[in-house]
């Protein structure tokens, strides 16, 4: 009995992942007209109750009085919100997953290493990587997302971006515009030069300037080759051409404050057009990025205070007076932090840094730099939980929407098909429950040039927490797996004083044998074969408050996290 | 990013932090000029981070803080002319030669460690690269004005370019042992000089030809052997990590076989053997106080070094290479005295004038002098005594360190994502012998 | 021909034997007439001091010299007793990078059994190196592991371990850090914390069966061979010092909780470099400390930049008995400068002074022999210009267990050789 779940954990370390077949759309239409909704044309200019109408993937008409078209599919749109697609203005949505680099060969001269070892790989484009079934495409689409700026990753030169649409369609048709601006990066490679950021630094200015010394050499054999030896072609330094010539953006990914620094040095040092991207400790370079017009895209990773975190356990803890001392002393460490005045503190401190991570946003927007946002750093599912703590630090909604459509379309240059509800742009939008950045809003259908989305609005099955004491019930869980989460339903109920345990998944379910319960503490071995090779899992798992939470550990890969809501008693079979 | 409280409050108290240069008034101290004797009872005025005049009875506007020095000790800022504090990285070992790198690209203006040097009076570090490689990467004069968020405001403007070599043991361990290729011995460290700089002629000759239009074709540009033309050129001081004596001729050697003079030889531990020799050279020498057998080639060391060179007349300074001597360089100056019997001025100019002199900066700072930067580190006894305590210390002009406005906790930039806090171990019984190694090892320690 | 290339070699091979050849100590009976003699337990006076046998004789005004007894006229010069370094590992470590030449870290974590005092070399070039700073006596243990090893006592004269044994052996057990070792450290907080668990059960497991062991033989020997066991024995008898390092805050609250089960057990607290966050808990378990380096960078990024040269201080005015150390091996002779720091910060010169002398001699239970200049003791003393923690200060003449040792290292040596270098530039 191998269930879903347990090959698909397998094949992801044996055999890379599998992906599962989309179901097939019958399509009536490709016009359609969404109707009475709210409409954010663009921030700030709204529509009470109004209609788009789309059609071959462009918006025809937006209006409180506009014509339906009779081939048009209806979308009762009432008490819907519809906003302009979102653009992420800098990430690495729908690059394949990077394989595992088998034995790769030793580099000979780590000295001197081939530029694709290096992570100097300029000439690559993101539909060298491209993959149409990425989870990332999916899941940024789910969250309202119709446009990406993106890029293959690793290296400090790890090609060129594209725009591309989250369709989910292939290279070709999903590319709006190829290899738009080349991206930079302060990564170091291992083991080889460049190993380190000053490596890294002196890689880049020899790239540039011998860059730079080809282009003369190429104009001069082309205008009379006669004595010359022909020029060596070298598509790396064939791909910073445009860059080098002030011809092609440079995106420089920048999050710390010494990042930021380190690209304006470069950029003064070499004289490209540059675009600090990524960025996630830049307030102090509002003055600087203002005064140079410089284009920048921020983080949308925000960190978060530990101290509210623990507040939220410790105050649990506080109205749980019933717990024994004993249950206490595992805590011991944070509570006695709690009134330790020196960790108080530092925790100040930190929480200081926190805020000036989590400001930046409403800093940038307050002094009118105009930003856009990358969501290269989070998943998908977290951008509205930081957008949240941006605008609790003052950036206000129309801001924030205008950094996540107007500003990115403009700086890539596609405000004329992109970032607005207008007559005549691309139809993307999103469209939710409630306004988008309040807290119970769903996104309910997506558009990407034309194309419709539905999501699942239902409420989610609230938390069911059992007695005080009793860890039975049924769990539904998550298992985050490198870059993926799987999910899981964990069955814990009690035959006589045995504790019995199924994990369920894709409906088919399994029951373990040797449960240890000790407390609120559940563990098990399950051993799961595949293809003569076999996996030896460890569940340990802790049941609190409704929630379970723990690790699943894999012997030779690692442990991963796994938690989950109870949401219901336990099923008896 | 705002600086913490603490932080604020002490740039709103005394001169604004983030400014580069200030005035201040050091009334009635026992000044140690160190190139002019001590003079006693007297003031130095600072004004805009220059020193503007030195005697008795000086006066400066009201909004010039004063401080009272009397019964204290004011000698020139500290330098030192071998550290690895500041910096984010400090060894390109990928090759035995990394010319082409600058630790200028890598400094850290949030380390901590620079305001734990101003503790101990240090007002300017040579941040050097390691010495895994034969020729390692350029280095990068500072300037420590702690609470400077720009790495740019750390560098001391127009200071000369300087390169980090290094022989014997580190070059031969990381390439040779390491990745079994040339150097792996003292007689192929002396080939990847000649080699490097012999094709650095070439290459100044190519481009010779194409700038002066004998060929139409450019050479491929090359920053490694650009900067070698550097050092070739005399743009560049060599800073060569080095123990042995014969290693030591072996570089002298070469740099006259291509006409290089600026040298100066680091931690050096047997230069005293060869003392006249570096004299004859005029290489500098800037060793260690006392430190010696934590490796085979320090083995025959002395800690009189520094004495024997100076007596032998080489320029020597004493340097600390490590995070925890920077901190009491007086100290590792003081104990020429216990070693060798030098007098105070000579020990106390191998903490200010000699180093000043090694990185080409001595017309600058190095001594109290009129004209010269206002880098001032101010002691409550005797600075070469033991129980001497910093109690200001002054760089251009500003307070950077003031023992009575002390928050302790002077980070600057806090990671949100790390622990609250984190306790590193000593190593045990084992001094950071090898920061001079930082980056490197792990490169080739696979298995 | 022959025969003269030889002599010739035979020279030159004399030449650089002597030029590093140490005079040879001598034993005798001596007078040091007319110093100040600093006793450190009874103040400091103008008296001589009468050396023979190996002991100091008598102390006073005008003591007429015996017949053959050498007189050493040290007016207007100091008196001091040799320093004690609380922990070094002199003896047994001569070249840091050369492993080999390493013998403090054998393999695996618990090596109760090995004996420091088993590979301490009596030839070490660092020996003479230490000595003629004044530091007459250290610590040299091992490192490494979770239990190292048994470190001893030595004095720094002798051509046998035994010869220089000084009569104090103690357990190290390195208490388990929650620590980084390094900036180099990259593990994760969970691993670090795996790896804590991991040696406190290590700790445990291994107390535990050292109890067993000890009550199964209390009477007689019933268990099989066993020679970890037997060194722990004495330990948790309480017969023999139990000395753990420990050094944060954390740490050294986990081990005085760790103690608090444990019943009359001799401890140590070694290390103990954030001893100043817990001041209060250390003097109420009344263990005695040996910190150091003093001359070392705060174990935290946010701590004060001179929490090391205070940390003595604090613990000693809070009532804490605190002896200094180097933890060094090649530069012990640095042990007056770290008491110096911490008597500058804080201590005051005469409690640093008594913490690298008396202090640790009581520690080690050697008090009536070592740590002050009283009649009776052992001879192990020297001779200063002045004040040993300034680094001005020349030492003159020292005496170690009696034994007249010239003032020369390797250091001096060479100054002596090559401070005016002949042939200088010339060939000739």
């Amino acid at each position: 009995m191998l269930s879903k779940l347990w090959a698909i954990i397998v094949l992801i370390f044996i055999a890379g992942q599998v992906e599962s077949q989309d179901d097939i759309d019958i399509k009536l239409s490709s016009t359609y007209a969404i109707q009475n909704a709210h409409i954010t044309q663009s921030p700030g200019k709204t529509i009470d109750k109004g209609t788009v109408v789309i059609k071959d993937g462009v918006i025809i008409s937006v209006g409180t009085n506009v014509a339906i078209p009779p081939e048009a599919i209806i979308v009762d749109a009432d008490s819907l919100y519809i906003y302009p697609g979102f653009i992420d203005a800098y990430n690495n949505t729908g690059e394949k997953k990077a394989e595992e680099k088998k034995n790769e060969e030793r580099v000979k001269n780590p000295g001197n290493p081939p530029n694709d070892r290096a992570g100097i790989t300029p000439d690559r484009s993101l539909s060298d990587v491209y993959d149409s079934g990425a989870k990332s495409i999916s899941d940024w689409r789910a969250e309202g997302f119709t446009a990406s700026f993106s890029a293959p990753a690793e290296g400090m030169l790890p090609g060129k971006a594209s725009l591309i649409l989250l369709s989910g369609k292939d290279a070709s048709q999903s590319t709006v515009v190829k290899d738009k601006v080349l991206v930079g990066t302060f990564q170091s490679a291992s083991r080889m030069y460049p190993a380190t950021i000053i490596g890294v630094m002196a890689k880049y200015r020899d790239l540039f300037r011998q860059t730079s010394y080809a282009m003369k050499h190429q104009s001069a054999y082309d205008s009379n080759p006669v004595g010359m030896s022909r020029p060596a072609y070298d598509k790396s330094l064939g791909a910073l051409m445009p860059a080098a010539d002030k011809k092609q953006l440079v995106f420089m990914e920048a999050e710390k404050y010494k990042d930021v620094s380190r690209a304006l040095t470069l950029q003064a040092d070499l004289d490209f057009n540059m675009a600090l991207v990524n960025v996630k400790q830049g307030t102090s370079f509002i003055d600087v990025i203002k005064q140079k017009s410089i284009p920048v895209v921020l983080s949308m990773e925000v960190p978060e205070s530990e101290d509210k975190k623990d507040k939220k356990k410790v105050d649990a803890e506080k109205e749980d007076s019933a717990k024994d001392d004993e249950a206490k002393s595992e805590e011991d460490e944070v509570v006695k932090e709690e009134i330790d005045p020196e960790m108080e503190a530092l925790k100040a401190r930190r929480d200081e840094a926190i805020k000036d991570y989590q400001e930046q946003a409403a800093m940038f927007a307050k002094s009118g730099v105009k930003f856009g946002l990358s969501g290269k750093d989070i998943k998908a599912k977290d951008l509205k939980k930081n957008a949240k703590l941006m605008m609790e630090q003052g950036i206000t909604e129309d801001q924030l929407l205008a950094a996540l459509t107007v500003n990115p379309a403009e700086m890539l240059g596609v405000s004329n098909i992109l970032g607005t509800v207008e007559k005549g742009k691309m139809a993307n939008l999103v469209i939710s429950t409630a306004p988008y950045f309040e807290e119970d809003a769903k996104v309910k259908y997506v558009f990407v040039e034309g194309e419709q989305f539905e999501y699942d609005v239902e409420k989610k099955k609230a938390k069911v927490a059992g007695k005080e004491g009793d860890i039975t019930g049924l769990y539904d869980c998550v298992l985050e797996v490198p870059g993926d989460e799987r999910d899981m339903k964990i069955n814990i109920k009690k035959d006589g004083d045995e504790y019995v345990v199924s994990v369920e998944n894709d409906g088919e379910s399994e029951e373990v044998e040797s449960v240890k319960v000790n407390g609120n503490s559940v563990s098990f071995p399950l051993s799961v074969q595949e293809d003569g090779q076999s996996l030896n899992l460890t569940f340990s798992l802790t049941v609190e408050d409704g929630e379970i939470s723990g690790t699943v550990d894999t012997g030779v890969f690692g442990a991963f996290p796994i938690k989950g809501d109870r949401i219901g008693d336990p099923k008896s079979n | 990013m705002k600086i913490y409280l603490n932080i604020i409050l002490l740039f709103m108290v005394f001169g604004l932090w983030a400014q580069e240069t200030g005035s201040v008034l050091i009334k009635n101290g026992t000044v140690l000029t160190v190139t002019n004797g001590t003079l006693e009872n007297t003031d130095v005025l600072i004004t805009n981070g220059k020193i503007a005049r030195i005697g008795e009875g000086l006066s400066a506007g009201s909004d010039v803080r004063v401080i009272d020095a009397k019964d204290q000790f004011v000698m020139p800022g500290i330098i030192d002319a071998h550290s690895h504090i500041a910096l984010d990285a400090v060894n390109e070992a990928t090759d035995p030669s990394t010319a082409h790198v600058w630790v200028g690209d890598a400094l850290d203006p949030f380390d901590v460690s620079i305001y734990r040097a101003l503790a101990g009076g240090v007002t300017s570090s040579h941040a050097m690269h390691g010495s895994a490689n034969a020729i390692g990467g350029q280095c990068e004069t500072i300037k420590h004005r702690y609470g400077v968020m720009d790495p740019n405001k750390l560098r001391m403007k127009d200071a000369p370019r300087t390169i980090k070599f290094a022989l014997g043991e580190n070059p031969m361990r990381v390439h040779g042992e390491g990745r079994g290729i040339t150097p792996s011995t003292r007689m192929g460290v002396e080939q990847v000089f000649r080699r490097s700089f012999s094709e650095a002629q070439e290459y100044m000759e190519a481009w010779d030809n194409y700038n002066s239009g004998k060929t139409k074709v450019p050479p491929v540009y090359d920053l490694k052997k650009e900067t070698v033309a550097d050092i070739l050129k005399g743009d560049i001081i060599i800073h060569c990590h080095s123990y042995r004596a014969d290693e030591i001729l072996m570089l002298m050697n070469v740099c006259k076989d291509f006409g290089v003079k600026r040298l100066c030889f680091q931690h050096v531990n047997e230069g005293f053997k060869v003392a006249p020799e570096l004299a004859e050279f005029g290489a500098g020498a800037s060793v260690f106080a006392d430190w010696w057998a934590y490796k085979f080639e320090v083995y025959y060391s002395t800690a009189y070094n520094a004495a024997i060179l100076l007596r032998n007349g080489v320029v020597a300074s004493i340097n600390s290479d490590s995070g925890e001597l920077i901190r009491h360089l007086y100290h590792e100056a003081a104990k020429t005295q216990r070693y060798g019997g030098l007098t105070d001025d000579e020990a106390l100019s191998l903490i200010t004038i000699n180093p000043a002199k090694q990185l080409g900066i001595e017309d600058r700072v190095g001594s109290i002098e009129v004209g010269k930067e206002g880098d001032v580190a101010i002691f409550n006894k005797h600075p070469l005594s033991v129980y001497t305590i910093p109690q200001y210390t002054i760089v251009d002009g500003i307070v950077r360190f003031d023992i009575n406005e002390d928050p302790k906790d002077m980070r600057i930039d806090i990671d949100p994502e790390a622990k609250i806090s984190t306790y590193y171990e000593l190593d045990a019984g084992h001094h950071d012998h090898d920061g001079c190694m930082r980056d490197a090892m792990e490169l080739f320690t696979e298995k | 021909m022959r025969l003269y290339i030889n002599v010739v070699i035979a020279f030159l091979c004399a030449n650089v034997i002597w030029a590093q050849q140490i005079q040879k100590s001598e034993y005798g009976t001596f007078l040091l007439s007319g110093g100040t003699v600093h006793t450190v337990t009874n103040g400091n006076i103008e008296a001589d001091v009468l050396i023979s046998d190996g002991k100091i004789t008598s102390i006073g005004t005008n003591i007429t010299a015996p017949s053959g007894a050498k007189v050493i006229d040290v007016a207007g010069k100091h008196i001091y007793p040799g320093m004690i370094d609380g922990g070094t590992r002199l003896g047994i470590v001569e070249i840091g990078a050369v492993s080999l030449t390493n013998d403090d870290n054998e393999v695996g974590d618990i090596n109760p059994h090995v004996e420091a005092l088993t590979a301490v070399n009596p030839s070490s070039v660092l020996i003479p190196v230490t000595r003629v700073s004044g530091v007459t006596t250290v610590l040299t243990k091992p490192t490494g592991g979770v239990l190292p090893g048994t470190s001893s006592l030595i004095s720094l004269v002798g051509y046998t371990p035994e010869q220089m044994y000084s009569g104090f052996d103690g357990l190290i057990m390195n208490f388990p850090s929650s620590g980084r070792r390094g900036w180099w450290d990259r593990r994760s907080d969970e691993d670090i914390k795996k790896d804590f668990d991991k040696r406190m059960k290590t700790v445990n497991d291994i107390w535990k069966k050292a109890e067993a062991y000890a009550r199964m033989n209390a009477e007689q020997s019933v268990a099989d061979y066993n020679p970890e066991m037997e060194a722990m024995k004495p330990v948790v008898e309480g017969k023999r010092t139990l000395m753990m390092e420990v050094n944060s805050k954390k740490d050294i609250l986990a081990a005085l909780e760790w103690l608090k089960e444990k019943k009359d057990l001799k401890v140590v607290l070694t290390g103990v470099a954030e001893g100043y966050r817990v001041v209060d808990e250390l003097k109420e378990a009344g263990y005695p400390v040996i910190t150091g380096p003093i001359l070392s960078v705060p174990g935290r990024a946010e701590a004060a930049y001179d929490a090391s040269y205070t940390n003595p201080g604090m613990m000693q005015k809070a009532g804490i008995k605190v002896a200094i150390r180097t933890n060094e091996t090649e530069n012990v002779r640095n042990l007056p400068f770290n008491a110096g720091f911490a008597a500058a910060y804080g201590m005051g010169i005469e409690e640093a002074l008594k913490a690298v002398t008396i202090v640790p001699a009581e520690i080690f239970g050697v008090a009536d022999q070592y740590g002050s200049i009283e009649e009776g003791k052992m001879a192990s003393l020297f001779v200063s210009d002045g004040d040993p923690f300034e680094t001005k200060t020349q030492i003159t003449d020292l005496f170690i267990n009696g034994w007249k040792v010239p003032i020369e290292s390797r250091h001096t040596l060479l100054y002596d050789e090559f401070l005016d270098r002949s042939p200088g530039l010339e060939k000739e």
